[in-house]
């Protein structure tokens, strides 16, 4: 296999590479960079555990090949909080409204809601965002609060906490 | 009530306290099976893509010679000199086992059935490894349709039959008088489709041969597989180390090692060097299976509307190799069909076969059958009678002042709250006539609104055998932390969050100066782990009966400081006082150090340290109960079923963690709901998968689920915490209530149907056909 230099701005930070043109952002993000937050759980598009922002866009990594990703600007779900741990509004509503039980589908979750966050959007909008989501442990129970609290929270004070 | 069952004063245990292990998970640093971080070369599996077939050739000549690709083991590589030594599902009952291998070598009996390991520097070079392995199968007819298996070909030739496990009522023949003489019996037909487990993580093993065999993998028991890897590879337990981290979601399918993992484990043992395999979904999706099942049920009546006796006629699909050994599965379908009622006489009659489909395994309440069918029957009966469902329910329905109270079958129902949780459950509605009356409206305009309702009973914590018990080890570190060891495991459970406000209220000590461990033979010994609503009951059992063992002897030492006795002493908030006013008092952190470091000041009779371990056994079953009601509407244009309220009582004892409780209960409600509506592991007349993808594969969406209103009734079972099993209750009672709401909801259209699912196809074929015999819907 040919390998090819690209480089990408991973979380804040300049990361050079070299990648096969056949392997995913996913596995990339997973194996050479370690951000092995970003989850793999269906691979073909549908569940979104593995949704990063790329250019300010939520997208699934198990989408998009390496090389697509050459001169793009990258967060994953290790960006998200303070380095000290402080979460993160969406993270701080995710845990309060108990919206999470394996976590394997949570770090998704969590970069959909924080590209709806930025975005301002409403309740409405956020659970259209969510149903790109699959959980198979809390029927949905704790993102429906979420989605309530922070498209509440669109322009009030909230927002401006975090 | 529930809270005098606590010595010490309660803050945590109750309060939906927020779980410490969202922390990690949010951010990214949970570590679940592919994220460790161990050089490991990768493996790939060639599969069958035939559902039946005696293979020819094996050829891998290609494969080996592939740069990257380090071996290609097939069953002879992998099982030299004796290919059929498997035990295949854990050989904790007396199974009908079939012989078997890890790998097929002479048949492959369904499409996924794992043929050859490749190892090869990344999963990329694996997979292309294994495409080039050429397997040519002489194909056999496959046996697919489970209800025809008994008259078909022998899908495992050294068995002699297709029947797994069969089973009759003892009496039978007086059941079969009682419906004889019946004046109105009532006969509903049941057929579940085949269900898919689909935990969000996918299963995965990494394993590291050496002096050592060290297995970490996504399971939910690694006490208990150790044990069974043991028995496979005739190597003592001491010599395997097993482990889990964070766990993805299990649902049951990861408590057995399905045969490729064995061949994993086979693999890195012949390799030598350490290997990863992670399943992808396309291999999760029909790696196994369950629900396949299909029932006749039926109910005797008096004239009067009594309940004169039950049958099910029960019939399952195991697979070609199950792992959940069908007559257990067979006898707690059996145990629990009778369901929360007064019913003279109650029997099922179970029939389970072998087919060319991947293994039945355990799945969220596998025995839930019986309460789909009993509570889908009674719908059917109470329209036969013309009562209204609930009221059917009500009169028959059994409460707690009726207990204990014996079913027909001989087991013993105590503590339970069918009756109390079927009204709570109607108060929230607001009542069968509102309901009657808006629903009428509906209809006046075109809407189709239904209530379903079911109520069931479930036997949790089962505790015999190698089941009996969990174990927990407790101690306080020397700074007056706390560290606790559990045989316990989680896979979303909450259990570092729940143990630990059992362990914070006994020892008076901050949810933050306990840390719970788990998941690891290195860190203690036999157990359970997940598995039949379990952990709360036994292993809280267990960390309760721990933690006041190490209460007593923080109280010797503090005693021993205070110049007090034990018993005038008290804890709380860090510090043990002495009672009364202007009592003396000492630190924790003080009687840890003094445990540890300033043990030549203790008198003889105080052993240092402050550790304790408890092994906790309860009662053979703890029961739980619910009664759930699900409103839907169907539109009758698009078939579309939507669910507009749900309603869920349940009684499981004292709740550790109400937060957490509910979480349980609504996770099991979704999967409840998307089996009846959504899901379908379908299988063509070949044996072909059908739903190889999440996009064949149905998952309930966000938009999909209801906001559940919940209510609880609190009824302590005999346990030291006094909780009752809850993980599984949800996707038990729900399907029926489902089935039952879009009969309800389709009334007008004479549509009743348990044919599932009940999808938009299906709903509308149902419509169409009653429509065009004639049955209408009132004019609007």
């Amino acid at each position: 296999m040919s390998s090819h230099p690209i480089s990408f701005t991973l979380n804040g930070a300049a990361t050079a590479l070299e990648v096969e043109p056949r392997w995913t952002l996913l596995d990339v993000l997973r194996r050479q960079c370690g951000t092995t937050g970003v989850h793999a759980g269906c691979e073909h598009g549908v569940c979104g555990a593995c949704t990063i922002i790329v250019d300010d866009v939520a997208v699934r990594a198990c989408l998009m090949l390496a090389p697509q990703a050459d001169g793009c600007e990258i967060r994953t779900v290790e960006s998200v909080a303070e380095p000290d741990g402080t979460l993160h509004r969406v993270q701080r509503a995710m845990r309060e409204e108990f919206s999470l039980q394996c976590g394997f589908c949570t770090p998704g979750v969590v970069m959909t809601l924080v590209q709806m966050d930025e975005a301002g959007a409403d309740e409405d909008a956020v659970v259209e965002a969510l149903t790109g989501h699959l959980c198979r442990c809390t029927g949905y129970q704790g993102m429906k609060r979420v989605a309530r609290r922070l498209g509440q929270a669109t322009g009030a004070e909230d927002r401006q906490d975090g | 009530m529930a809270e005098a069952r606590f010595t010490a004063p309660q803050r945590f245990v109750g309060e939906p306290v927020l779980r410490k292990e969202d922390q990690r998970l949010l951010t990214g640093q949970g570590r679940y099976i592919d994220d460790l971080d161990i050089t490991t070369l990768h493996v790939a599996f060639v599969r069958s893509t035939v559902a039946a077939g005696r293979i020819v050739s094996i050829d891998a000549t290609e494969a080996r010679a592939l740069p990257g690709v380090h071996a290609v083991y097939t069953a002879e590589d992998l099982c030299p000199g004796d290919m059929t030594r498997v035990p295949y599902s854990c050989g904790f009952m007396d199974s009908l086992e079939p012989e078997a291998s890890f790998l097929a070598h002479d048949e492959v009996r369904y499409v996924g059935d794992p043929i050859a390991v490749v190892i090869a520097d990344d999963r990329y070079i694996a997979e292309d490894g294994a495409e080039l392995v050429e397997v040519d199968y002489d194909p056999i007819d496959a046996v697919v349709d489970h209800l025809e298996a008994e008259r078909q070909r022998i899908v495992h030739p050294d068995l002699g039959t297709n029947v797994a496990y069969s089973a009759e009522p003892a009496d039978m023949g007086e059941l079969e008088e009682i419906f004889a003489a019946a004046p109105i019996v009532v006969e509903h037909i049941i057929d579940q489709q085949r269900h898919s487990i689909s935990p969000m993580e996918t299963r995965g093993m990494i394993v590291v041969p050496g002096q050592e065999l060290t297995i970490h993998a996504s399971i939910q028991n690694p006490q208990f597989l150790r044990a069974y890897i043991a028995k496979v590879f005739e190597i003592p337990e001491t010599s395997i180390r097993v482990a889990c981290g964070d766990v993805g979601g299990a649902f049951g399918m990861k408590f057995f090692l399905h045969r490729d993992e064995l061949a994993v484990i086979a693999a890195a043992r012949r390799f030598g060097r350490a290997i990863r395999w992670i399943e992808d979904r396309v291999e999760n999706l029909s790696a196994s299976h369950a629900r396949r099942e299909w029932g006749r049920a039926r109910m005797a009546l008096s004239a009067e509307g009594d309940i004169l006796a039950t049958h099910l006629d029960y019939r399952a699909d195991c697979g070609a190799y199950p792992l959940l050994p069908p007559e257990s599965n067979a006898m707690n379908v059996t145990l629990m069909f009778q369901g929360p009622y007064r019913i003279a006489r109650s029997g099922v009659s179970a029939c389970m076969t072998f087919t060319n489909t991947p293994p039945l395994v355990a799945y969220r309440g596998p025995w839930m059958f019986e309460t789909l069918a009993r509570e889908s029957l009674i719908d059917a009966a109470a329209e036969r009678l013309g009562v209204d469902p609930v009221a059917f329910r009500r009169r028959h329905v059994i409460g707690l002042a009726e207990q204990p109270f014996s079913y027909a079958s001989g087991a013993v129902l105590t503590g339970v709250t069918p009756a109390e949780a079927l009204d709570k459950a109607l108060e929230k509605l607001g009542g069968i006539d509102a309901f009657r009356e808006m629903q009428a409206r509906a209809r006046m305009d075109g809407r189709y609104i239904g209530l379903g309702t079911s109520v069931y009973v479930e036997p949790t914590s089962f505790a015999f055998v190698d089941f009996a018990t969990e174990a927990a080890d407790i101690r306080i570190d020397p700074t007056g932390r706390v560290e606790v060891t559990v045989t316990l495991s989680s896979q979303g459970h909450s259990i570092e969050t729940t143990m630990a406000q059992i362990v914070a209220d006994e020892l008076g000590v901050e949810l933050d100066n306990v840390v719970i461990r788990f998941g690891d033979t290195a860190l203690i010994g036999w157990g359970i782990g997940a598995s039949g609503s379990r952990q709360a009951v036994i292993g809280g059992g267990a960390v309760k009966r721990a933690a006041e063992t190490v209460r007593g002897q923080v109280f010797e030492i503090a005693a021993h400081l205070l110049q007090t006795q034990p018993e005038m002493l008290s804890l709380r908030g860090g510090m043990i006082e002495t009672r009364g006013d202007g009592g003396a008092s000492v630190s924790l952190a003080e009687v840890a150090r003094t445990a540890y470091f300033g043990t030549e000041s203790l008198p003889e009779h105080i052993n240092p340290g402050l550790q304790a371990h408890n092994r906790y056994r309860p009662a053979p079953i703890t029961f739980s109960n619910a009664a759930h009601f699900c409103v839907c509407e169907v539109d009758i244009d698009t078939g579309l079923t939507r669910i507009l309220r749900w309603i869920g009582v349940e009684d499981c004892g004292v709740m550790l963690n109400p937060a957490v409780v509910e979480g349980q209960i609504a996770g099991g409600v979704a999967q409840g709901i998307s089996g009846v509506l959504f899901e379908n592991a379908v299988y063509d007349e070949y044996g072909n998968p059908q739903a190889g993808t999440y996009k064949d594969y149905l998952l309930p969406l966000i938009t999909d689920m209801p906001e559940i209103e919940f209510g609880h009734l609190c009824t302590p079972s005999d346990t030291p915490t006094g909780a009752r099993g809850v993980g599984e209750g949800g996707a038990i009672v729900a399907p029926a209530a489902v089935v039952n709401a879009v009969a309800d909801a389709l009334t007008p259209f004479a549509v009743r149907s348990a044919i599932l699912p009940l999808s938009p196809d299906r709903l509308l074929e149902l419509i169409s056909a009653a429509s065009s015999a004639g049955v209408q819907p009132p004019q609007h």
